[in-house]
């Protein structure tokens, strides 16, 4: 049998700076790996080398914006040269956090943002890696790529439409890949975590009142380390979905058995739970459009 | 001169220690209670961790002083001697505390073996500590116990300054303050660990990355907070910055890879090359906070500890040549 993925991989993570990605780019240098960290953060990007450096690990920071093709492209070029040859473990982790606003009151602007890196960043990831990582695959390597998503992809909380679509499509993009690899060699997985110790709240795109809630709700989250490692482990077993949180599990589950029910619950729990109660609902919108009474809104949501 | 450092994998004895202390000692931050007390609970706690880390070689002599003198008002430390000391040469040893913990008591052992590995004498000084004593009571007194060496009839070229943690970030004070009082500078400085910046930030970032296995960036800033008190952390005595052209002593610096200053480290030896100085960098990988004093847990210990053994005799014996040539032709 083939020799684990994550071990003495040649590895590339993107949004490696900070967060899950500085996480997987550190734990796959702890595993053996040489590993590509890229970010649009080279500040970042450098320090996560460090670290790496520090510890005897194998690493190089390199310059990378998911959103864009050629970017992505040049990546590829830059680690194959440094690999001197295939990745054989390609992590599309680089995301943002964007939310708080209601469909209609959130900017265009943040829906391409958000859906530039979070969905347009795995999609050019897949696009250039995965013939590369057919061919390694067909060579007779352990090879594999992790899509991260998010719970949100299935989870289709309130107030993140951007970022709920943006993972939704990581999601079927992945699950469409695993497809399309069966037989290849090729393992695919999509890390779905809910809350994790990150600073995507504070460095995306999240109004104030929003920001506070979620990183009151970030605090409880696991660390980034342990997700990383639980999911280098799940898709070395060749495991397709990476839930390493219960609330994950559980959300998936009752998504899946009563997902109208779910929908519904979520729906009022955001605007009556703990966390709910605000200032801008669509009544007092800054953008005025037409909705029923709030009677029957309620009802309809 | 010294072989170049290549890093290595941790040995399995270090790698045990790291998970052994991320699952006992880290835990325990949560139980401390914080202020005076906490700090009390963990001087007792640390004492005893060291003792047990840690062990004393044989054929070193320990001899307290606390001298109090006009001049110099009043000097604590103590004087560690091997067997056959080095004639001429004197290692002025700045113990770690995080500016609220430890002594020389606690770091006799890791003096002790400096001492038997160089056979140079070395002045372990005292200083008084936070939260009774803030800034500047450290930095004030370390430059006592170096003037009282000096009275003593030691030349600074005879002279090598070594800490670890805070007492790495005294031994840059010292050294930053003599330079710019334009005064004789010792033959090097060697830093275990050391401390630079005492805002956090670099300790913070590192945890980001890599959580050190003994403490949390929030309970390191507990402790300065009572060293600093009201002072602005970016007093020129706190933050160092050297301009290029102000040049140390030949300076040698190790820290560990898993460890939460070794941003700091990088950071002094970024600044120090910056400024034209002579420095070495060593990291080494997976090892904790002043692994040098470890060497009952840590085969490492002796190994790093014989390095700067080397590079601490070495800058003594070149300044001494040095003095004396310059004496000859004098």
């Amino acid at each position: 049998m083939t020799s684990k993925v994550s071990k003495n991989a040649r590895a590339i993570v993107t949004g490696a700076a900070s967060g899950i990605g500085q996480a997987f780019a550190i734990e796959l240098a702890r595993r053996g790996g040489q590993v590509v960290v890229s970010d649009i953060d080279m500040v970042g990007a450098q320090r996560t080398v460090t670290v790496i450096e520090d510890n005897g690990g194998t690493a190089i920071a390199v310059h990378c914006d998911v959103s864009r093709l050629d970017s992505v492209q040049d990546l590829a070029a830059e680690a194959c040269r440094w690999f001197e040859g295939v990745p054989t473990l390609v992590i599309n982790n680089a995301g943002v956090g964007a939310g708080g606003n209601v469909v209609g009151d959130a900017p265009m602007e943040d829906w391409q943002w958000t859906l530039g890196i979070n969905l347009w960043g795995p999609i050019n990831g897949c696009h250039v890696f995965a013939p590369m990582l057919r061919d390694a695959a067909a060579a007779g390597e352990s090879v594999g790529i992790i899509n991260v998503a998010s719970a949100a992809s299935f989870g289709a909380a309130p107030r993140m439409a951007a970022y709920n679509v943006s993972k939704a499509g990581v999601l079927s993009l992945s699950e469409t890949l695993a497809a399309e690899m069966v037989g290849t060699g090729v393992k695919v997985s999509v890390l779905c975590p809910t809350f994790v110790k990150t600073n995507i709240v504070t460095s995306g795109r999240i109004n104030a009142k929003a920001s506070a809630a979620a990183s009151r709700l970030m605090q409880f989250g696991m660390s980034a380390d342990k997700v990383a490692r639980i999911c280098l482990d799940t898709h070395d077993r060749g495991g397709l979905y990476v839930m390493p949180q219960i609330d994950a599990k559980v959300g998936w589950q009752i998504k899946r058995t009563i997902p109208h029910t779910y929908t519904r619950v979520v729906g009022l729990l955001e605007r009556y739970g703990p966390l709910g109660g605000d200032d801008s609902l669509p009544e007092t919108s800054v953008h005025p459009h037409p909705v029923a009474d709030p009677a029957t809104s309620d009802k309809e949501n | 001169m010294m072989p170049r450092f290549t890093p290595h994998p941790p040995s399995s004895r270090a790698r045990f220690a790291l998970w052994a202390t991320r699952r006992t000692l880290r835990p325990l931050e949560h139980v401390v209670p914080d202020g005076v007390l906490g700090v009390k609970v963990t001087r007792r706690l640390l004492a005893g961790m060291m003792a047990g880390a840690g062990t004393s070689p044989l054929g070193v002599e320990v001899t307290p002083v606390d001298s109090t003198t006009e001049r110099f008002g009043r000097v604590k430390g103590e004087w560690v001697r091997p067997t056959t000391p080095r004639p001429g040469m004197v290692v002025l040893y700045i113990h770690g505390s995080g500016y609220n913990l430890c002594s020389t008591k606690t770091h006799r052992p890791l003096v002790s073996r400096l001492a038997k590995e160089t056979r140079v004498t070395v002045f372990s000084a005292e200083y008084r500590l936070a939260p009774e004593h803030p800034f500047p009571a450290a930095p004030d007194d370390i430059e006592r116990a170096y003037d009282w060496l000096l009275a003593q009839g030691w030349t600074a070229d005879q002279i090598v300054v070594a800490g670890d943690s805070a007492g790495g970030h005294l031994t840059l004070d010292l050294a930053v303050r003599l330079l710019r009082e334009g005064r004789d500078l010792p033959a090097g400085l060697v830093m275990f660990s050391p401390l630079a910046d005492v805002t956090c930030s670099l300790i913070t970032e590192r945890e980001k990355a890599l959580p050190d296995p003994m403490l949390s960036a929030a309970g390191v800033r507990k402790l300065f907070a009572h060293y600093l008190l009201d002072t602005d952390p970016l007093h020129p005595r706190l933050t160092h910055v050297l301009e290029p052209g102000e040049v140390l002593p030949p300076t040698l610096i190790q820290a560990g890879g898993a460890e939460f200053l070794a941003a700091d480290a990088h950071h002094i030896a970024d600044m120090l090359e910056a400024s034209g100085t002579d420095v070495a960098l060593e990291i080494w990988p997976g090892q904790m906070h002043v692994f040098q004093a470890a060497n009952r847990m840590v085969p490492e210990a002796d190994q790093a500890l014989r390095r700067a053994a080397k590079f601490l005799v070495s800058a003594l014996q070149a300044s001494t040549a040095a003095a004396e040539a310059k004496e000859a032709t004098a």
